[in-house]
């Protein structure tokens, strides 16, 4: 490379001036002369180097070819741009290749620039600009439109989804009301059944205390009448046994017989007077009750010895059936009652057939009195109502009458008083055979009572 | 029919179809080199119309005509200035087609910032690589030419997208690349993007983008869709 000159040195005064750069190029592409315009340019050294190593890729090629290619005669010179690679920057500069081989005899290839107005360079390089921008900007607002757009489709999409959830709100809401309305109608249907019932209520606690009122007036009525009526009938019937007595002379038969009736009228009298008297007593809960020990046996033995004398005229035996004292605690003048209505009853219905009264322990604790009687029987349909107060069953059923009418009440006081004192009547019959009426005490008043 | 027959049609299909994509690329490139911006609109909405669809019209019409606009300066039969005339012109083409190809995007996939390094001009070929990516779905931001490293990592730390793309086209600019990955790595801290580099000197030297501290390369907007929707297809 020692042949090479240094940069500019030997160049024309005219080409070192040129406003562009010169080159002297050898056939192999090493730069001899530089006009010293590209180094200015480049910022790095041009002579003396290869020209391939400011040049970049496609650039060689092109030199290459232009080191290649000689032009005929007549040819028009063209340009041929090249891009110049500087310490920082690549730039492009167009050069018409001269080939020149007058001296020497070396070959020589001149490059020289056409140079650029620079002002075309920074318009250039500004539209580049701009064409970028305007490019990015309208990728910009084309993604953001669709972008918009999308969120437009899905915001229509959810106001139409909500005007359908507005309307299906809507069609609830009012299927609700209408069930509200449904529903507040039907508490006013429940609103005025519960006054009728309130109505209703009132009316039966009004009735209720009526009928107490009544029912106690009843009962007053009942032991005033009782008491009133007792007083009477007991002075006919002291008058009856003064004129059987003869104390007012003496009666023909006819006088006698009619004052024997009356008697025997005034009797029955006094007997339904005091049962009402007792049913009385027992309703109204006045019934004062004294539990002591008895012994039931000794009880029905004094009950038989009291009846005997109202039996003995109907042709009926009364006899006990007993062992050993049977002892419980109750009320004795209750108990005492309550046998005598049963065997009273035996008496009066038992078709004047001997009456066994049969008093015995209890299994299980208790004593137990039975009256059996030989009478017609009760037939099933009617040992339910037996014990109703005033039911007598047909006379032809109960065969002939013994002369000795029943109140009625016998049965419903015994009953009563069985509960009174925690016990109770059981009655077992057969038709043509007879009935057994069997009171069941509890071996202690109090200790087993349920009902009063 | 079976996926033998399907691929045989399909292969039928596309060399029909590929001679009617290289005239038309061929008369994509005449319009642009003469600089008649309308005529390469006429041509790109006649291929539209063809039913050619938008990635084919980028990846078989845009970039071989682009190709052939560098082809065409090397045999120095146009210069530099025709070039960039025939770039604006793409871009151009390419700007009329956005709308379009929004609107048949799909969204939802990653996000991808891209730039061009700081005084790099040459942004097509990286604009190319977003909207094909933007077409499979990706969410990408476009920042353009000659991006200031400083803004650009702000960007990134404020977006935090799966992936930066940088390109440079010249040797100088490949310097300034390095230095926006570096400025990269180190402000963003623990979200470290995926970086993918491109660009002219990365395609001629496939070491350099592993130099300038890159994760991966690609040679064209084709090949770095491919190469991004694998990595994130895993």
């Amino acid at each position: 490379m020692s042949s090479h000159t240094r940069a500019g040195t030997g160049l024309h005064p005219v080409l070192r001036a040129f406003p562009g750069a010169v080159l002297e190029l050898a056939p192999d592409g090493v730069v001899m002369e530089s006009n010293g315009y590209l180094e200015r340019a480049l910022e790095r050294a041009v002579a003396g180097q290869r020209l391939d190593d400011l040049l970049d890729d496609a650039s060689r090629l092109k030199l290459a070819e232009m080191l290649r290619r000689r032009p005929g005669p007549g040819d028009e010179p063209t340009p041929w741009e090249l891009i110049l690679e500087g310490r920082d920057t690549l730039s492009a500069h167009s050069f018409y290749p001269v080939w020149d081989d007058q001296e020497h005899g070396d070959e020589r290839l001149w490059l020289v620039e056409c140079p650029r107005d620079p002002r075309f360079t920074t318009v250039h390089d500004e539209l580049a600009a701009v064409n970028s921008e305007q490019a990015a900007t309208q990728r910009q607002l084309a993604k953001e439109k669709a972008r918009l757009g999308r969120a437009l489709d899905e915001l229509e999409r959810e106001l139409s989804e909500n005007a359908l959830l507005g309307r299906r709100l809507q069609h609830q809401n009012e299927e609700m009301e209408a069930q509200n309305e449904e529903l507040l109608a039907m508490t006013e249907e429940l609103h005025s059944g519960q006054e009728q019932l309130l109505g209703l209520n009132h009316q039966l606690e009004r009735r209720t205390r009526e009928l107490q009122l009544a029912l106690s007036a009843r009962n007053r009525f009942y032991a005033a009448m009782s008491h009133e009526l007792r007083t009477p009938i007991n002075a006919v019937m002291g008058y009856n046994d003064l004129l059987l007595a003869s104390v007012y002379g003496p009666l023909n038969e006819q006088q006698e017989l009619a004052v024997e009736r009356s008697q025997r009228a005034a009797h029955h009298l006094r007997e339904l007077v005091t049962d009402v008297l007792d049913i009385s007593k027992l309703e109204s809960g006045r019934m004062v009750l004294a539990p002591e020990p008895v012994d039931l046996s000794a009880i029905a033995g004094e009950v038989l010895d009291t009846l005997r004398p109202v039996a003995a005229p109907m042709g009926v035996e009364l006899r006990l059936n007993t062992g050993a004292p049977v002892r419980v605690v109750t009320d004795r003048s209750q108990v005492r009652q309550l046998i005598e209505h049963l065997v009273s009853n035996a008496i009066k219905f038992g078709g004047g057939k001997p009456v066994f009264v049969r008093v015995q322990a209890a299994r299980g604790g208790g004593a137990q009195v039975e009256v059996v009687d030989g009478g017609p029987g009760i037939p099933p349909e009617d040992q339910g109502r037996i014990f109703d107060e005033f039911v007598q069953l047909a006379r032809d059923e109960n065969g002939d009458s013994t002369g000795i009418d029943g109140t009625g009440l016998g049965l419903p006081i015994a009953r009563r008083l069985a509960r009174l004192l925690g016990g109770h009547i059981d009655l077992s019959s057969t038709v043509g055979v007879g009935s057994t009426f069997r009171l069941t005490l509890p071996e202690r008043f109090g200790a087993a009572t349920a009902e009063g | 029919m079976s996926t033998a027959q399907a691929s045989a049609t399909a292969a039928a299909r596309e060399r029909r179809a590929r001679p009617a994509r290289d005239d038309t690329a061929n008369r994509f490139l005449d319009a642009i080199v003469a600089g008649n911006r309308r005529q390469a609109f006429e041509v790109a909405d006649e291929a539209l119309d063809g039913g050619m669809d938008i990635r084919a019209l980028y990846l078989d019409v845009f970039q071989p005509a682009l190709r052939g606009v560098g082809r065409l300066w090397q045999q120095n039969r146009i210069t530099v200035a025709d070039e960039h005339l025939a770039t604006a012109i793409t871009q151009a083409a390419m700007a009329r087609l956005y709308e379009r190809l929004f609107a048949s995007a799909t969204g939802g996939g990653p996000l991808m910032v891209a730039a061009c390094a700081e005084g790099e001009r040459h942004e097509v070929g990286l604009r190319m690589v977003c909207d094909i990516l933007e077409l499979e779905g990706w969410d990408t931001v476009f920042l353009g030419a000659a991006v200031p490293t400083p803004d650009l990592v702000r960007l990134i730390c404020q977006r935090q997208p799966q992936v930066v793309a940088l390109s440079a086209s010249i040797a100088p600019n490949v310097a300034r690349v390095e230095e926006a990955v570096h400025a990269i790595r180190q402000g963003c801290g623990g979200s470290q993007p995926m970086i993918v580099v491109g660009g002219r000197p990365f395609a001629a030297d496939p070491e350099l983008a592993r130099r300038v501290g890159a994760d991966i390369t690609a040679t064209d907007a084709a090949q770095a869709a491919e190469r991004l929707k694998e990595h994130f297809a895993q």
